[in-house]
């Protein structure tokens, strides 16, 4: 267990370094990090043409002129340090504007997780005991129209009917509980739908194994099969969506905050992206790949550690 | 003769039961057919011009000669949403067609050489996968400037790793078969053997990712164009259509609330063709199946 604790923490590190260099490479291969672009775009105004002088100047003050890995090397080693530079265009350090940030990000999808389990989880197993019922179907179809609907299209819906209909929810912004509610509702629909449809095909899945047959001719009551013996295998399966879906609900988070307003990193990484505020976006992209990353490693442990079968890192 | 007719009744038998059996199927392959009609048709059903301004008709609602309202610029909402399936079909189309060639070329190549060549692809998927396919997509088309043709290189980029290791994993597998042995002995080169025997047992199951996969790159294009970053003005695409709306969502909510539906329901389209096409090929994976 430990060899694979250890094994899967190195590969998460690594691939974390990889998407650092990518993230890097792929925003300094652009005219977005050119003096004359940081200077019109944060600087001087947009109209105004930089003199030499203020190229210079520039240059010199973000070591632009460096070979590309030696300002990657610069940017890895103080990020490791928790230094991800300062932002172009606020003048403070990104790890700080991303420090105020985070909360509201990390309340969102902490909530809309809950909330999406909380309604999956149940509605799941019930279609899957009840299979092929009126209920079956009226949850499998409301997953289909949720999964397909995008997020910020859902997210005018519920403004409309809402907020500007009947008046319960805030329209945008972070003040209050209730404003938590249409944003948490929009980013969990999509998810929880996916939840749902994997907890009850894996509930179905089981409920056909040979030992539910068996724990059903001993004279097991029904709600003791389902309860007892299917729901912690049935459960595998979703630990490894909802792994998945966090990394979708990261990206949709973006689309979210940005529809209402809502002050977090997805808000901070698109506003970041219009100012062409770079290590800005640098350090949203990073924090984004991490959380992602370790979350996987989240999963994959759990998974090692409810399942017994799997003996990983023993195998060969 | 008689047997002509027998064949015939058959034939026919054969299509209704097809028809009944595989409702689902048949229902999302004729919705896709349509909204493709659509996107191949569109000067010629457009009712307006897209593009053409209106001071005097601005957030009109919808009416008779306006079957969805008009937007802020006063053009004709219908017309775009029209023209929009055009500019979403053909550019997930091209986003498929490339990231597909491309995965699937990398996945036969990576499966059946392994070594170096297949750690090399396959630790570029696991980087790529180290993000969330919005984040990168977007991280990309920054680097590329705003626009639908950034868009597209970089859902391409983005897009070609599930090809990739799901041809992977066949090809490991296929690689062990009889056939593919068989094929061996006889003195089979390499690329013939990929391509002769090995391509063709692969090509269901990335028909199925490719139908699931346009749902899913015709809602990261919307996204992206929602948030600025995709098409840019006048061009229509319902994603960017949505965002013009937004302002005028108190007064106006047709000007989001249509290009939203149609953008649901070519998802729904897409997905549903996909789930049934893999139900259609491999009757073991259908939901609950009990054999």
């Amino acid at each position: 267990m430990w060899r694979f604790i250890f094994k899967r923490l190195a590969a998460t590190i690594l691939v974390v370094v990889a998407a650092s260099i990518l993230t890097f490479g792929i925003l300094h291969l652009t005219p977005g990090t050119t003096p004359v672009t940081i200077l019109k775009y944060a600087f001087i105004g947009l109209e105004e043409i930089p003199t030499d002088a203020e190229i210079t100047e520039i240059t010199a003050r973000y070591k632009l002129s460096d070979p590309l890995y030696k300002q990657y090397y610069r940017w890895i080693k103080q990020a490791v340090q928790g230094n991800l530079g300062d932002s172009y265009v606020y003048r403070v350090p990104v790890a700080e504007l991303i420090r105020l940030r985070f909360p509201a990000t990390a309340l969102l999808a902490a909530l809309s997780v809950a909330l999406s389990l909380l309604i999956a989880i149940p509605l799941g197993i019930l279609c899957a005991v009840k299979r092929n019922s009126f209920f079956d179907h009226l949850g499998r179809i409301s997953a289909l129209f949720a999964v397909s609907m995008p997020s910020f299209w859902l997210a005018y819906l519920l403004i409309i009917s809402f907020s500007l209909g009947f008046d319960l929810f805030p329209v945008a912004g972070f003040r209050s509980v209730p404003s938590l509610v249409l944003p948490c509702v929009t980013l969990a629909a999509g998810m929880g739908a996916v939840t749902m449809r994997i907890m009850r095909s894996s509930m179905l899945d089981v409920m056909s194994q040979d030992y539910i047959l068996t724990a059903r001719a001993k004279g097991l009551y029904e709600t003791g099969v389902v309860s007892k013996h299917a729901l912690k295998n049935a459960f595998l399966p979703v630990v490894t969506v909802v792994g998945l879906q966090f990394g979708h609900m990261l990206g949709g988070s973006v689309i979210v905050e940005t529809v209402f307003a809502w002050p977090g990193i997805g808000k901070l990484l698109i506003d970041s992206i219009f100012a062409k505020d770079i290590p800005m976006v640098q350090g949203c992209i990073l924090l984004i790949a991490m959380t992602y990353a370790l979350v996987n490693l989240l999963v994959d442990l759990s998974y090692a550690l409810m399942d017994p079968r799997i003996r990983y890192g023993r195998e060969s | 003769m008689d047997t002509t007719i027998a064949v015939d009744k058959s034939y026919k038998k054969g299509v209704v039961r097809f028809v009944k059996q595989d409702k689902l199927l048949v229902y999302s392959a004729a919705v896709v057919l349509i909204i493709i009609l659509i996107a191949l048709m569109a000067p010629l059903i457009m009712p307006h011009d897209p593009t053409a301004v209106s001071l005097t008709e601005k957030v009109n609602p919808p009416s008779f000669q306006y079957p969805c309202g008009t937007d802020p610029l006063g053009r004709c909402v219908l017309s775009r949403i029209i023209q929009g399936t055009r500019t979403s079909l053909v550019a997930a189309a091209i986003i498929v067609a490339i990231s597909g060639t491309g995965g699937v070329l990398l996945g036969l190549i990576s499966g059946y050489k392994g070594g170096l060549v297949d750690s090399l692809i396959m630790r570029l998927v696991d980087v790529l996968l180290a993000f969330p396919s919005i984040i990168l997509a977007m991280a990309l088309v920054v680097s590329m400037g705003p626009g639908l043709g950034s868009v597209i290189i970089a859902l391409t980029l983005v897009h070609w790793t599930g090809y990739a290791r799901l041809v992977r994993a066949e090809v490991l597998t296929l690689k062990q078969s009889e056939f593919v042995e068989a094929a061996r002995a006889m003195g089979n080169s390499s690329v013939r053997i990929l391509f002769k025997y090995i391509l063709p047992n692969v090509i269901a199951p990335v028909i199925v990712m490719a139908s699931l996969d346009i749902a899913q790159i015709v809602l990261s294009m919307a996204s992206l164009s929602f948030l600025g970053l995709g098409a840019q003005p006048p061009d229509a695409e319902w994603g960017a259509m949505i965002n013009q709306g937004r302002e005028f969502i108190r007064t106006a909510p047709h000007v989001t609330l249509f290009p939203g539906l149609a953008l649901m329901v070519t998802i729904l389209a897409f997905s549903l063709l996909g789930d049934s096409l893999r139900d259609y090929f491999d009757p073991r994976l259908r939901e609950g199946y009990i054999e």
